[in-house]
């Protein structure tokens, strides 16, 4: 095993490390460090499970990704797999919880905040600490399909092609899927507002 | 180290030590391929057999008789029903679904909409099917199904039963000889036996006998085994396969028995007996059922509105 695999994963792309992996399987050590904080905090925005499960649910994800390395489209961004694979093992453990969820949106950034209300047009005069309040409890609301193309565009900053790639649903039906979210959204914090 | 590196590092040899305890290594390659091979060979084999089920919904469609369905059906609802390829249309819809399912499962199949996979294998098959159908496989695959699978009927069975109604004024079958005063004798399609007065038919049609030996006849039952014909029509079959007819033919007559697809009539007779009509094939029919219809009263029939 690498004794310290941050320091030789610098400088080298996801797609090289995929290779690098096949010939000695201690370089997944630098996906999984790569990885790692961003899927935790995607884990906890899609389902409610505990910071043992999420603990389990990226073990799995990154087995499942050494095992099928040599399935591994090119075609398709590292990123956009291992979040697809997180995101299936994910809702899988959920299934099986069967628990109702909680997420977590308790570390939204204020950039993204700003971004939210921005595109959504929510902003007008309201303050910063009610928008972080709302916005969580607006997202941890909306119905599953609606809220992880919100989490994936707005919290994990990716474009239609990369949500398409990850939630394996075509460009034109995330759009749409997005533009209902955004109204969804939309309409529930204004509601949450004047109440 | 802060907590987040320790976490990292932590689930970098958890998993490591897992992969090692478990002995779990990267599935091999063709794994993946013969996967995907699976997925698109199962796909394009879908799409084939959607292809076929075009040709035989076609097929059926050009052979239903729809302009004689006053005559063979109470309506056109009932004509419809009759003819209507139903296990081809199903085949159809579980073989696009198929089609659609196994592109779905392609790397990128996800990346295209329902509307636009279920179109294009529709476009696909309805486009090879045609090509079938002209090519005369419809025939044989309806033919080939309806052997396999007692309950299916070949639409050329159903077609000859509609047409099997002496009781309505209809018959089709088989001329054996010709009598010197000019009568059939006939054997219709389900081998009941005939004779046919046939002083009512013009000499176009009377000279039909002289090329073909499968007709379509329109006229009045009299008794039991007795046929009056006022119109006599070639058993036409278009989509026809000549291979097919001259195969089973060839297959049927070593063992003594007749063929059990009954062949069209030859194009070239079709278009001379189209030829000596100044009217057109189908005009110059319409009159002659027309004037049928009124010389040969018809239980349960209705006039003639076309």
């Amino acid at each position: 095993m690498h004794s310290g695999p941050e320091c030789s994963c610098k400088n080298v792309t996801d797609e090289q490390l995929v290779l690098e992996t096949l010939e000695h399987r201690d370089r997944i050590a630098c996906l999984i460090v790569r990885y790692e904080a961003k899927l935790t905090r995607y884990v906890h925005r899609i389902t409610n499970v505990s910071s043992d499960d999420v603990h389990d649910i990226l073990q799995n994800t990154f087995i499942k990704v050494y095992q099928n390395l040599e399935g591994f489209d090119t075609n398709l961004s590292f990123s956009s797999w291992v979040y697809r694979i997180a995101h299936n093992e994910t809702i899988s453990t959920h299934r099986k919880q069967s628990s109702r969820p909680h997420y977590t949106f308790s570390d939204v950034s204020e950039h993204t905040l700003d971004r939210i209300a921005s595109e959504l047009d929510v902003a007008r005069g309201v303050d910063q600490t009610y928008l972080e309040k709302h916005v969580s409890e607006v997202l941890e609301n909306m119905d599953q399909k609606y809220r992880d193309v919100m989490v994936l565009r707005f919290f994990e900053g990716k474009d239609y092609r990369e949500i398409s790639d990850i939630l394996k649903k075509p460009e034109g039906t995330v759009a749409t899927l997005l533009n209902r979210a955004k109204k969804q959204f939309k309409t529930s914090f204004d509601r949450e507002k004047y109440e | 180290m802060s907590n987040s590196d320790k976490q990292q590092k932590t689930l970098a040899h958890d998993v490591l030590a897992h992969i090692e305890e478990e002995h779990i290594a990267p599935k091999p390659r063709w794994h993946f391929l013969i996967k995907d091979y699976v997925v698109w060979a199962t796909g394009i084999a879908s799409l084939v057999v959607g292809s076929v089920a075009v040709s035989v919904i076609i097929f059926a469609a050009v052979n239903s008789d729809f302009a004689y369905r006053h005559l063979l059906s109470r309506g056109p609802f009932e004509h419809i029903v009759q003819l209507l390829p139903v296990l081809w249309i199903v085949l159809l819809a579980v073989f696009v679904a198929l089609a659609y399912y196994n592109f779905k499962h392609t790397k990128h199949g996800y990346r295209h909409r329902l509307i636009a996979v279920v179109s294009t294998s529709i476009l696909i098959s309805i486009a090879a099917g045609t090509g079938l159908y002209a090519a005369g496989a419809s025939q044989i695959a309806d033919y080939a199904v309806s052997r396999a699978l007692p309950f299916h009927p070949a639409f050329d069975e159903k077609r000859q039963a509609l047409w099997v109604q002496p009781e309505r004024g209809l018959l089709a079958g088989y001329v054996v000889s010709i009598e010197d005063s000019g009568d059939l004798a006939f054997e219709d399609f389900e081998g009941k036996n005939w004779n046919i007065s046939t002083e009512d038919l013009n000499e176009r049609e009377k000279g039909l006998f002289a090329h073909i030996d499968t007709v379509s006849i329109i006229g009045e039952q009299i008794s039991d085994d007795e046929f009056r014909a006022c119109l006599v029509r070639p058993w036409m079959i278009k989509g026809e396969s000549p291979q097919l007819k001259n195969h089973l033919r060839a297959r049927f007559t070593e063992r003594g028995k007749r063929p059990p697809i009954v062949p069209g009539a030859p194009s070239r007779v079709l278009t001379d007996y189209a030829k000596s009509s100044e009217l057109g094939e189908r005009k110059f029919d319409a009159l002659r059922i027309k004037e049928c219809e009124r010389d040969i009263p018809r239980p349960g029939s209705n006039s003639i509105t076309d």
